[in-house]
C-alpha cells in the first residue's frame, strides 16, 4: 500500500507543483516590431518608436511625439525531418499575437526638454503567457524554433539624448519562471496531506544602447542585452510514507532562455534611401541546456545512480544582417516606406549523434515591408506591413554507433523547412 | 492484473489552491486615493484611474508619472494564534498620457502593482484546515492595467481597458524506476527517474469601463464596471514506471486530472461622487456592488486511477477515489461603501499640503462555516489617513509639479466565531479576527 501511495504523491506532487515559464523570445527570433523585422532584425542603429525597447533604447530619444501601437503577427512553421525512424513533418503550433507599444517623451523643460522618451515594447502570443516544453531529449523536436516563439516579448526602456548626435538608453527585458515547492506527508490519521507552495516570479535581463549620429546621414548604434532566463524549479518532498523513501523529485528545467547579446549597426540615410549593415553576436555557450536531473545527488553519495542530465553543447553564432527601405512621396501629408532585408542565423545547436534529438537548422531569412505614414490634416496614422521567410538549409544528423535503433534520428536524419511570419501595425501620434 | 486504485482523494483535496481576487481590491492604488479610501472614482485623475476609473485619465491636466511603494502588515488570527498570513509589499506606478486625437482629448493610461518578491503565489492548505480564505493568497498577485480615455464633450468622460492575469494548464509526465532504499546497498537517490513537461501560462484578460459626468464645476460622478476574472489551475499528469523493491520489479501507471480555481476576481459595478463642498475641501462617496456570489470553491475537482500490475497479497491497495466535485461555496454579493475627505491646506504660493481621511466598510461575503468547510473571514472596517506636499512648479526642468503622497491604512477585522454543526467535524468550533495595517508612499511628477 505504501507503494502504490508512494506513487501517487509522485505523479501528484509533479503534477500539481510544476508550472511553465517559456522558452525564447520571438523579438529574439524575428526582432520586436513589423519596421524591425522588414529591416531584417535589426535595430541597433534604426529603431524607432517602441521597436527601439528592444532593439535600441537609446533611439527612444528621437520620439517627439506620444504614440501607441497596436499590431497582429502571424507565424507558421514547416518543419521536416526525413530519415527511416523520422516522422516527416514536425509538429509545431502556429504563432498569433499582438503588438503593444508605447512612447512618453517626457516633457521636462531646461536642460532636458526633448531629450528623454520612456517606452513600453510588447508582443503577446494570442492566449498565452509563456510555454514550457520539455520533451524528452530523444524524442522529435525543434526546440530553439517552435515552442521559442510562444512566449511572451515584454521590454521597457528609456532612451536619452546627451547631444551631440550621442543618445544612450537603458531599460530591462521581462519574463516570468516559477519557484516552488510541495511538501507531502502522512497526518496523525494516516490520511497522506499536501502542502504546495508556487510563485511566479519575475526575471529581468538589462538592455542598454547607445547611438551615435556622424553626419552626412550616417548613424552607428550599438545594443547590449543580457542573458534571459526563465526556469521553473519545483521541488517535491515526501515524508512518511512507509516503506517507499522518495527522493526530492526537481521538477525543473529551463524554459526560455535568450542568449546573451551584442548586436552592432550602421546605417546611412541617403536622400529617400537608408542602407543599414550589422552583425548580432549570440553567446550561446552559456547555455547549459533546457534539462534538469530529475533526482539529484545528495552530497552524502555523490555517485547515486539517478539519471544524469547530458550536456547540450551549444556554441556561440554571429549573426550578419544587412537591409535598406526607400520612400517616397504619396501626397503632401502621406509617405510610404518600401523595406527589404536579409539576415543569416546560423544554428547553436551540433550535431545530434547521441540519443537527444534537439534538431536546428541555420536559416537565411528574406525580409520585406511596406509601410504608409500621414500627417496632419490626415490622422496622425502609421501604418506597416512585414514579411519574412525563413528558409532551413538542409542539415543531417548522423548517429553514433551505440544510439538505439529505435531512435527516431537514427541511423541519420535531414531536417529542413520554411517559417513564414507575417504582421501589421497601427500607431497613432497624439 | 488486479485493477489497484489508491487513496488519493485527500490528495487531491489537499492541492486546492485559494480563491482570491486582487490586492488592488483591497489595499488600494496609489498613496493619494488609498488614503481617501478608495472613493475616488469621480476625482481620481493620476495613474490609479487605471484601476478605479479610466474615464478619469482624459481629464488629467497634463502628462503625470508616478511610481511608490506599498507595505501592508497582517495580523490575522485563528483561534487566538497567528495564521501567519504573509505581508504584502510592491512597487506601485503608472503613467497617465493625455493629448488629443482628431481634436478630442485622448488619454492613454498604465498601471502596475508589482509584488516585489513574486507576481503571484499559489498555495494549498488542506480543506479541512481553518484558513483566511480572501488574505492568504489574495493579495498576492501582480496588477497590470493599461486604458484609454476620450472627453467627447466638456462633462462626459468615458474610458476602458485591460487588466491581466496569468493562469496555468499542463501535462506533466515522470517516468522511470523508484528503487526501495537497502540498508548499506542502495538509497532513494539510486531512483533512476525522468520527468517531462508541456505546460502553458495562459492569458487572462479582464475588462474595465467607467464614465465621469461633470455637471458643474464642483460636482462629478462616476460609474465604473469591473468584470469578472477566474484563475484555474489545470493539471493532467501521469506516471508510467517500476518500483524496484530488489526482488520485485512493480509496474505501475497511474494518471491525474486536476482542476482547481485558483483565484477569483469578482464583478464590481461602482457608483461615485465627488463633491468640492469648499475651494479647498473635496468630499468623495463611493458604493461598491461586488459579485461574490460567483465565487467558486477554491477545492479542486479531480479524478485519478492507479493500475498496479502485481497479485502478491502484501500489496493491499485501496479502492479507487471516487472523482472530486463541485462544492458551492455560498459567498454573498455585497455592497460595500466608501468615503474619504481631502483638505488642501496651503503653506507657501506654491507649495501645498493635503490632509486626507476615509472609511471602508465590507461586510464578509463568507457565509457562516458550520459545515465541511472551513474558511475564516471576518467584516472589515479600513480606516486610512495620508498627506504630502504638491509643490507647483518647482524649476525650469519640471514645469507642471512635484508631488509627495503618504498614506497609513489601518483594517479592522471585528472577530467572528465558527460553530460547526457536527461537534465530531475534525476543525472543530474556531474564532478568526485581527487587524491589518498598511503604509505608502507614492512619488510623482506632473507635467501641464
Amino acid at each position: 500500500m505504501g507503494v502504490a501511495r508512494g506513487f501517487g504523491c509522485l505523479v501528484l506532487l509533479a503534477a500539481i507543483g510544476a508550472a511553465p515559464a517559456s522558452r525564447g523570445s520571438p523579438a529574439d527570433l524575428f526582432g520586436l516590431g513589423t519596421r524591425t523585422q522588414a529591416l531584417a532584425g535589426s535595430g541597433a542603429a534604426l529603431s524607432d518608436g517602441y521597436e527601439a525597447t528592444y532593439g535600441n533604447p537609446a533611439l527612444l530619444s528621437r520620439v517627439r511625439m506620444r504614440q501607441i501601437t497596436l499590431g497582429w503577427q502571424a507565424v507558421r512553421f514547416d518543419l521536416e525531418a526525413e530519415g527511416d525512424n523520422a516522422p516527416g513533418q514536425v509538429p509545431a503550433d502556429s504563432l498569433v499575437g499582438t503588438f503593444i507599444g508605447a512612447v512618453l517623451p517626457v516633457p521636462f523643460g531646461g536642460l532636458l526638454e526633448d531629450r528623454i522618451a520612456l517606452g513600453l515594447g510588447a508582443f503577446t502570443p494570442s492566449d498565452l503567457i509563456a510555454r514550457a516544453r520539455l520533451l524528452y531529449p530523444e524524442r522529435a523536436q525543434f526546440p530553439v524554433l517552435a515552442d521559442r516563439a510562444q512566449t511572451l516579448s515584454l521590454s521597457l526602456a528609456l532612451g536619452l539624448d546627451l547631444g551631440h548626435g550621442l543618445r544612450v538608453g537603458g531599460g530591462a527585458l521581462a519574463l516570468a519562471e516559477l519557484v516552488g515547492t510541495v511538501v507531502v506527508r502522512t497526518d496523525a490519521t494516516g490520511r497522506v496531506g499536501t502542502i504546495v507552495d508556487d510563485q511566479l516570479v519575475a526575471t529581468y535581463a538589462p538592455v542598454f544602447g547607445a547611438a551615435f549620429e556622424f553626419g552626412d546621414g550616417f548613424t552607428a548604434g550599438a545594443t547590449f542585452r543580457g542573458a534571459l532566463e526563465g526556469e521553473f524549479d519545483v521541488v517535491v518532498q515526501v515524508y512518511d510514507l512507509g516503506t517507499l523513501v522518495v527522493p526530492e523529485l526537481n521538477i525543473s528545467g529551463v524554459a526560455q532562455y535568450d542568449p546573451m547579446q551584442l548586436e552592432l549597426a550602421l546605417a546611412r540615410r541617403m536622400g529617400a534611401w537608408t542602407a543599414n549593415v550589422g552583425a548580432t553576436y549570440k553567446r550561446w555557450s552559456a547555455f547549459d541546456g533546457w534539462r534538469r536531473a530529475t533526482v539529484e545527488c545528495p552530497s552524502s553519495q555523490p555517485d547515486c545512480k539517478a539519471l544524469r542530465v547530458e550536456p547540450v553543447g551549444f556554441h556561440d553564432t554571429i549573426v550578419p544582417r544587412a537591409a535598406g527601405s526607400y520612400e517616397l512621396e504619396l501626397a503632401d501629408d502621406a509617405r510610404a516606406t518600401l523595406r527589404a532585408g536579409l539576415f543569416y542565423e546560423p544554428s547553436p545547436v551540433p550535431e545530434q549523434r547521441g540519443s537527444s534529438n534537439y534538431w536546428d537548422n541555420d536559416r537565411v531569412a528574406l525580409t520585406l515591408g511596406y509601410g504608409v505614414a500621414m500627417s496632419e490634416p490626415l490622422p496622425p496614422l502609421r501604418i506597416d506591413l512585414a514579411y519574412q521567410h525563413h528558409f532551413l538549409i538542409p542539415r543531417t544528423h548522423e548517429k553514433a554507433q551505440d544510439v538505439e535503433p529505435g531512435n527516431v534520428g537514427h541511423p541519420r536524419v535531414e531536417t529542413r523547412g520554411t517559417v513564414q511570419v507575417l504582421g501589421v501595425t497601427a500607431e497613432v501620434s497624439f | 492484473m488486479r485493477r489497484a486504485p489508491i487513496a488519493v482523494l485527500s490528495l487531491v483535496l489537499l492541492c486546492s489552491a485559494g480563491a482570491e481576487a486582487g490586492p488592488v481590491d483591497s489595499f488600494g492604488l496609489g498613496s493619494r486615493s488609498t488614503a481617501l479610501g478608495g472613493a475616488v472614482s469621480a476625482s481620481v485623475r493620476d495613474f490609479s484611474a487605471n484601476y478605479y476609473n479610466p474615464s478619469g485619465l482624459a481629464l488629467a491636466r497634463g502628462t503625470d508619472l508616478s511610481a511608490g511603494y506599498v507595505y501592508v502588515a497582517q495580523d490575522l488570527e485563528l483561534n487566538g494564534r497567528d495564521s501567519q498570513v504573509d505581508p504584502v509589499h510592491a512597487i506601485v506606478g503608472g503613467v497617465v498620457a493625455p493629448g488629443a486625437i482628431f481634436m478630442i482629448p485622448f488619454a492613454f493610461g498604465l498601471a502596475v502593482h508589482l509584488p516585489d518578491d513574486r507576481l503571484s503565489r499559489a498555495r494549498s492548505m488542506r480543506p479541512e484546515d481553518a484558513r483566511w480564505v480572501l488574505w492568504d493568497n489574495r493579495p498576492q498577485l501582480i496588477y497590470l492595467s493599461t486604458n484609454l480615455a476620450i472627453r467627447p464633450v466638456e462633462w462626459l468622460a468615458i474610458g476602458g481597458g485591460v487588466s491581466f492575469l496569468a493562469a496555468t494548464r499542463g501535462a506533466f509526465e515522470i517516468t522511470g524506476t523508484a528503487v526501495l532504499p537497502v540498508e548499506g546497498q542502495r538509497t532513494e537517490y539510486d531512483s533512476e527517474l525522468r520527468h517531462e513537461v508541456d505546460a502553458d501560462l495562459t492569458a487572462v484578460r479582464y475588462p474595465a469601463f467607467g464614465i465621469t459626468v461633470t455637471p458643474n464645476d464642483r460636482l462629478d460622478f462616476a460609474l465604473v464596471y469591473r468584470d469578472e476574472a477566474q484563475i484555474e489551475l489545470d493539471i493532467e499528469a501521469e506516471l508510467r514506471g517500476t518500483v524496484d523493491a530488489t526482488l520485485l520489479a512493480v509496474p505501475a501507471h497511474y494518471e491525474l486530472s486536476s482542476t482547481t480555481m485558483n483565484a477569483f476576481i469578482p464583478r464590481q459595478l461602482v457608483l461615485g461622487a465627488s463633491w468640492l463642498a469648499l475651494d479647498r475641501l473635496r468630499i468623495g462617496l463611493d458604493v461598491t456592488w461586488v459579485n461574490w456570489a460567483a465565487y467558486e470553491s477554491p477545492i479542486s475537482r479531480s479524478r485519478s486511477a492507479l493500475d498496479v500490475d502485481i497479485n502478491l497479497p502484501s500489496f493491499e491497495l485501496p479502492p479507487n477515489p471516487k472523482p472530486t466535485g463541485r462544492i458551492d461555496p455560498g459567498f454573498q454579493n455585497r455592497l460595500v461603501p466608501r468615503l474619504g475627505v481631502e483638505y488642501r491646506l496651503p503653506v507657501r504660493r506654491r507649495l501645498e499640503l493635503p490632509l486626507r481621511a476615509g472609511y471602508v466598510f465590507e461586510r464578509s461575503p463568507v457565509p457562516p462555516q458550520t459545515g465541511r468547510t472551513s474558511f475564516a473571514d471576518a467584516d472589515r472596517h479600513v480606516l486610512s489617513i495620508g498627506s504630502g506636499f504638491v509643490w507647483a512648479e518647482p524649476g525650469e526642468v519640471l514645469p507642471g509639479n512635484l508631488r509627495f503622497d503618504t498614506h497609513v491604512q489601518w483594517a479592522i477585522l471585528p472577530t467572528r466565531v465558527t460553530l460547526k454543526d457536527n461537534p465530531a467535524d475534525t476543525t472543530g468550533d474556531f474564532s478568526a479576527g485581527g487587524h491589518q495595517l498598511g503604509a505608502g508612499a507614492t512619488l510623482s511628477l506632473g507635467f501641464p
